[in-house]
């Protein structure tokens, strides 16, 4: 048990958390600028494959990154357009488009890398490129905190980046005004002139742009191959993790982290002889225990609104 | 008309996400050779996908082989891992008359086998990587042929542990190995079990680490699983998943550890552009279905097979084997060779019986799993 306390303070530890938590991240910032749209997405899966696949392909036909990283933005945008055609022009279910487009990321990627190489399970022969560790001059000679801090992938590093921008779009700029009130209010928005589907279309396409380099964290920076279905759920811990965190993008960001810190802390479980069965139930518990948390709070908070409402009147 | 609109675009992209999703399930690859009028046919059905699991193909290259060789029509059915049409497909192939073999394996079939033999006893089955209950009677027309991965396994934990205590470079002080399966079950806790096992018989004070990382294609949940056996000390890991062993390999170049793979030679798949990481892979413990599967063909073929029999490939029977390729000759020594020799020697005169979890008892794999610690 001695050792698994040490484990768990240990900077092996904590680099495991920031690897786990960074496709969550990112994912869930595109979560919480549909939420702040009020659109329900549940294509962030699909997304996430598509920009992994797409990625891959293009850091392998041009043997250049950026190029790469071009296609697999892209390549996720496309699930989020044809997620804003469906839902916003179309006036689909958001529901079912969503499960539509998880599945067709999960056949639709298998099918393109058998198109391309032949093979179903991984993208094992395709000669693709990955994003570089990068470490932080003057901070990475500070001991303990430079090994945590330093030498993580870029995107990582764009991932926290990304929480920051997200929330100077939401909260000082007139377009996140815009995405904010057509979510709550989207009948005020129409009274003065806000094209409604013109600003959910930019958020989910903004969020379509985050979640694909979510995706292509996990085949071009975490791992270097595709392998079929490899995002295993975390589109939709994101969602969660952007529903724990109220929508706000800070509160988000460190759900995100609490949920990385379950999945490392259920992996370090199983290696001090934990049953595998109850170490992987960890991060689910988490959640559970997140959103008993969570709610409570806001009853709470309601009781309290609706007393003070009552103590006016 | 807007309504009809959406619907239709609504249909046509539900039906774009099946053909993606389900197009491979039938026919996805047939060869026909010389077809020649009473010629055999033979249905390989698998309850995967070829691409997906390097061993599921290397049978379906075997049943291709054996199907020209012997002038057999050939044809490869996957379910994509839908247990929906585990039962039905099987039937479907006994209804349609079409086929004299059918060949089928791993233990998820040997329900819908059972349930197609008690309505067609007269079709043929080759099960393969399970056995079958003979005792029951019902599988008179079935043979069921099994690699013994405890046996393979037993050489990797061998390998691994005369490389951890080795002091050759790149493996550190630290007497821990690793092990990391995809899921709980009876055919990899087989794996697991004949690997402690190994690894105790070259030196008992050696611990394993082993974990489960939930999936056979989360790269990055491996790759954390090997990153945190490698953090207490480990230096080598033994995969055994599908293709998320990438993973596993990924951590080790990482660490400037080592790892071995399952079921196809990795070293050789990764090294075509990924030349640093093929030299952390030491070798893959793999099944010689390839052979053993044509084999079995070929005696049908012949008319000898022998119907209602249950046949395990073990050491004996070159049913496993460790691949053998420079990678593996760069590291592992003439030392470590003569004793993996004498070990396999040992297995193969049945001096050494290495345990299995197969028939097993609750205590009784619990008492294997014990072992894994350091004495």
């Amino acid at each position: 048990m001695n050792e698994l306390v040490n484990y768990i303070f240990s900077v092996g530890f904590a680099n495991s958390i920031v690897r786990m938590s960074t496709p969550l991240i990112f994912v869930s910032m595109a979560a919480v600028l549909g939420a702040k749209a009020n659109i329900l997405c549940i294509a962030y899966e699909g997304m996430m494959l598509f920009a992994a696949l797409g990625g891959v392909i293009g850091s392998a036909v041009f043997q250049n990154l950026f190029a790469g990283m071009l296609c697999g933005v892209l390549a996720g945008s496309i699930i989020a357009g044809l997620f804003a055609y469906f839902v916003l022009v179309l006036k689909t279910k958001d529901m079912l488009v969503g499960l539509a487009l998880n599945t067709l990321g999960s056949g639709g990627t298998i099918f393109a890398l058998y198109m391309l190489s032949g093979q179903k399970g991984s993208s094992i022969s395709m000669n693709s490129l990955q994003f570089p560790s990068v470490a932080i001059p003057v901070i990475k000679d500070i001991p303990v905190l430079g090994d945590i801090l330093s030498g993580h992938n870029l995107l990582t590093y764009l991932a926290y980046l990304s929480v920051v921008l997200v929330y100077v779009l939401l909260y000082k700029t007139p377009l996140g005004l815009r995405i904010r009130s057509v979510g709550e209010n989207p009948d005020a928005a129409e009274s003065v002139g806000t094209d409604i589907v013109k600003v959910k279309v930019i958020a989910l396409m903004i969020g379509g742009i985050l979640a694909s380099f979510g995706g292509m964290f996990m085949s071009m920076g975490y791992t270097p191959y595709f392998t079929r279905d490899m995002m295993n759920g975390r589109g939709f811990n994101a969602i969660a993790a952007q529903n724990l965190g109220v929508g706000h993008p800070l509160l988000t960001m460190v759900c995100a982290m609490v949920f990385g810190m379950a999945d490392a802390f259920g992996i370090a479980l199983q290696t001090y002889r934990i049953p595998s069965q109850v170490a992987s139930m960890v991060p689910y518990i988490t959640t559970l225990l997140g959103l008993v948390i969570i709610g409570q709070a806001q009853k709470k908070k309601e009781k309290k609104r609706a007393l003070m409402l009552g103590a006016r009147e | 008309m807007r309504t009809w609109k959406k619907m239709i675009c609504l249909l046509l992209a539900l039906l774009m996400v099946m053909a993606a999703a389900c197009g491979t399930s039938e026919s996805a690859s047939e060869s026909v050779s010389d077809a020649g009028e009473g010629n055999k046919k033979i249905c390989y059905l698998t309850s995967s996908a070829l691409g997906d699991d390097p061993l599921v193909d290397s049978i379906w290259e075997a049943v291709e082989s054996a199907g020209k060789d012997f002038g057999m029509t050939t044809k490869c059915v996957e379910l994509n891992n839908d247990t929906s049409l585990y039962a039905s497909s099987v039937m479907d192939l006994c209804e349609s008359g079409e086929w004299d073999l059918i060949i089928t394996g791993f233990y998820q079939m040997v329900d819908p086998v059972t349930e197609a033999v008690e309505e067609y006893p007269d079709q043929k089955f080759l099960v393969f990587d399970t056995e079958l209950d003979y005792s029951t009677g019902k599988f008179d027309n079935c043979v069921s042929v099994e690699g013994l991965q405890n046996e393979g396994s037993f050489l990797a934990g061998v390998l691994a542990a005369c490389l951890t205590t080795s002091g050759i470079e790149g493996f550190n002080e630290d007497k821990v190995v690793s092990f990391i399966g995809a899921s709980p079950s009876v055919t990899l806790d087989d794996f697991l079990v004949g690997y402690i096992d190994g690894v105790k018989y070259v030196d008992p004070s050696i611990e394993v680490l082993y974990s489960y990382s939930g999936s056979f294609t989360d790269l990055a949940a491996s790759a954390e699983h090997a990153l945190a056996h490698f953090e207490q000390g480990a230096d080598i890991s033994y995969a055994v998943m599908g293709a998320a062993g990438l993973g596993v390999a990924d951590a080790a170049l990482q660490k400037g550890v080592y790892m071995i793979g399952v079921d196809t030679d990795l070293a050789a798949e990764v090294s075509g552009n990924n030349e640093a990481m093929a030299e952390h892979i030491v070798t893959s413990c793999c099944k010689n279905y390839q052979v053993i599967i044509y084999d079995q063909i070929k005696a049908y073929a012949e008319g000898t097979l022998e119907l209602g029999k249950h046949t395990r490939y073990g050491l004996a029977e070159n049913g496993m084997y460790l691949c053998d390729n420079k990678y593996y000759q760069a590291i592992v020594t003439d030392e470590i060779k003569a004793v993996l020799e004498e070990a396999a020697q040992k297995v193969i005169d049945g001096e050494i019986v290495v345990s299995t979890t197969i028939g097993a008892s609750d205590e009784e794999y619990a008492e294997m799993l014990r072992r894994a610690s350091a004495d």
